[in-house]
């Protein structure tokens, strides 16, 4: 189960987007379509909070990737906060923190 | 083995030589204390002035021994750490059983047999290790540091310093740990590595300026001679059957004891430290064992492993071996000049009860951590509860005893530590019975969720006393596991209903294996991940990501088909 809640920092700012829950092969599918929403609004610089999230699949790591390529071709950011050990630990051994600007907390990233 | 960060000379550092006295005197004062119980001992016994000094003789050649062949760890003797040995009272009442019925030739002949059980012990607690368990070790350490505190508290406390008023009392206390505390938290180098002697100089200092120090002490050690040459064997050795019983409790106690001191050294000379290595705590008990044995021919007093010696080398930050040579000198130094072994015998209680208080902070958290950092059921918990509670109440329990029970009881009540590692061991060995290492159940792969693997592994973790982190890891690569074969049509439906997975786990002391079982295709591993590109473009590229992250998450993978039934078999290391 995978709640997504999402609110601009500030004016024309970044979208920061809690994620809570777990990211497994279905909820994937769920935040794809809303990222691709939001990115065909017109966002580029999406934040995602994942001080809440539990696990995420390798099938979540692909959404992340479609993303960051998307944004990449419009010249804007993905930026990942607050992962714990384990979640860290996915994405290094993946090789997908190099494709990101990680950070402990959302102001950092900010 | 990886030295800890606040270890400025580990195991294998030799520290330079003037550095290196200074460090042993540092540990010689405060193993000095100890040797406060061989007059204590001897005044039980009637013994003289000269056989009291030659008793303490005695007892500091013997130690001077058994620090070096603890640590030279040659010929499979010794466990090559820094761990000194020091007499205690708790021996006390073994061997007054044994004068009682073979006069004092039999007290040191039991002290061999002592030595002699410990070497049986050593051989036994190695083939035990399902019981002495890593919890049980942190709760050995755990109860060293608590039985420190309580001793340095109530040196500081109830002691009778003749004419010494309360505020004296604290005074001497705040100003030894005071000292104590400021080079150990705000100073670094040197002057960290002798904040315990500078609090024990400041300390005897203070005591000298309040002239609290007793005018028939300061006579004992007018009167003292320098030099003297020590008489081993100045009674003799006897044996008395009637010692048997109580020498072999004895040693169980003393080898428990030091268990609890090997662990412990272990502990703070590796940052990556995660179970005891029994085999090495087998080599420091026979070292210990054979210094007993040595020490009855020497007319000394029975030694064991000194947790607070090596609680003082961790918090000072040097664990070199070369401390031990240094130290052993110094005791065979002191063995021959009376006038140190009575300068030591009076040197304030408060000062040293500061000192104890100072180390017990160290040892006592760093047990606690031990035990914190695995996951704990409820036979664990109530093992190691109960051990803990009767290893703090021993003072208690032991006063109950005291007057009721028969001698050969009393020798069971040893120490704080040896009583609540008893209780931890004892309860272990019992509550494996229907304690099984395999468990196995069915999940239906459609319908069960994450929170049902997690609820499962949880549980063995707890009752297997696994890490954390290693249950966690576990958990994530099961359920991706899970996830791969429900999402990518790897499992086959047999009944054509609802496809199931057999989860079935098995542990012992080094890994936790969790294996799947199911009817369908083998799940795919690779060593490597797939390309940035192929995630977006192939299909199959999830699944290899899956395959590759098992593969990274789990220490060993292994696959296997036989007919229509596959295995996949996560291995974790703990």
């Amino acid at each position: 189960m995978l709640t997504i809640s999402s609110a601009h920092q500030h004016q024309g700012g970044a979208l920061v987007i809690a994620l809570t829950g777990r990211i497994d092969a279905s909820s994937a599918k769920d935040l794809e379509q809303q990222c691709l929403q939001w990115i065909g609004g017109g966002e580029t610089q999406l934040v995602f909070d994942f001080s809440a999230v539990s696990y995420i699949s390798s099938a979540a790591l692909r959404v992340f990737l479609l993303v960051a390529k998307r944004l990449d071709t419009v010249k804007g950011s993905v930026r990942l906060c607050a992962l714990n050990n384990t979640l860290r630990d996915v994405f290094d051994i993946s090789g997908f923190s190099k494709l990101f600007t990680i950070t402990s907390t959302v102001e950092e990233a900010l | 083995m990886r030295k800890p960060e606040n270890i400025l000379y580990g195991t294998e550092d030799k520290p330079p030589l003037q550095i290196l006295l200074v460090l042993a005197l540092q540990q010689m004062s405060f193993l000095g204390v100890y040797l406060v119980i061989s007059p204590l001992f001897a005044r039980h016994l009637g013994l003289d002035h000269e056989q009291s000094l030659q008793l303490i003789s005695a007892t500091l050649l013997a130690s001077g021994l058994g620090v070096v062949l603890q640590t030279l760890r040659i010929y499979g003797i010794g466990s090559g750490y820094f761990c000194p040995l020091q007499a205690t009272s708790s021996t006390f009442a073994g061997l007054i059983l044994a004068k009682a019925h073979g006069g004092l030739g039999a007290v040191f002949g039991m002290v061999g047999v002592v030595g002699l059980a410990q070497i049986g012990f050593a051989f036994l607690f190695q083939r035990l290790r399902s019981v002495f368990t890593v919890q049980v070790a942190g709760l050995a350490v755990l109860l060293i540091g608590l039985g420190l505190g309580s001793f340095g508290i109530k040196l500081v406390l109830d002691a009778e310093p003749a004419g010494m008023r309360w505020e004296q009392q604290a005074l001497l206390c705040a100003l030894t740990l005071g000292t104590m505390i400021l080079f150990n938290v705000w100073s670094s180098g040197y002057l960290r590595l002798f904040s315990a002697f500078l609090g024990l100089m400041l300390g005897f200092a203070g005591s000298c300026f309040m002239a609290v120090i007793p005018d028939s002490d300061w006579l004992m050690f007018d009167d003292a001679p320098l030099f003297y040459i020590p008489k081993p064997m100045h009674t003799g050795w006897t044996f008395d059957h009637h010692a048997l019983l109580p020498a072999i409790i004895t040693g169980l106690f003393l080898a428990l004891h030091s268990f609890g001191a090997l662990v412990a050294a272990q502990r703070f000379n590796d940052a990556d430290w995660k179970r005891p290595d029994l085999q090495l705590v087998k080599q420091g008990i026979l070292a210990e064992g054979l210094t007993n044995v040595f020490n009855s021919f020497l007319n000394g007093l029975p030694l064991t492993s000194s947790g607070g010696a090596v609680s003082l080398a961790a918090s000072t930050g040097c664990t070199s071996r070369y401390l031990a040579f240094a130290l052993s000198g110094i005791m065979v130094v002191m063995a021959f000049m009376p006038k140190a072994i009575v300068f030591w015998q009076i040197l304030p209680l408060p000062v040293m009860g500061a000192a104890l208080i100072f180390l017990a902070s160290f040892t006592a958290l760093s047990g606690l951590q031990v035990i914190a950092s695995r996951l704990l059921d409820n036979r664990k918990t109530l093992a190691l509860g109960i051990g803990l509670i009767l290893g703090v109440s021993y003072e208690s329990v032991q006063r109950s005893f005291q007057d009721s029970s028969p001698e050969a009881i009393k020798t069971l009540l040893f120490s704080g530590v040896s009583l609540g590692v008893f209780a931890a061991v004892v309860l272990s060995a019992l509550f494996q019975i229907r304690n099984h290492t395999r468990e196995r159940r069915s999940f239906d792969a459609l319908h069960s969720s994450l929170d049902d693997v997690i609820r499962f592994l949880e549980l063995q973790g707890k009752s297997w006393g696994a890490r954390h982190e290693v249950v966690h890891r576990a958990e994530y690569a099961t359920w991706q596991a899970f996830e791969i074969l429900t999402e990518h049509g790897l499992l086959h439906k047999p009944d054509g209903n609802s496809d199931k997975i057999e989860l079935e786990t098995i542990f012992n002391e080094y890994t936790f294996t969790v294996i799947l079982s199911y009817t369908g295709t083998v799940l795919p591993l690779t060593t490597h991940p797939p390309s940035h590109e192929a995630m977006l473009t192939d299909d199959t590229a999830v699944m290899q990501m899956a395959g590759y992250m098992l593969h990274r998450l789990a220490d060993q993978v292994r696959t296997r088909r036989d007919g229509e039934r596959c295995e996949l078999r996560l291995i974790f290391n703990d």
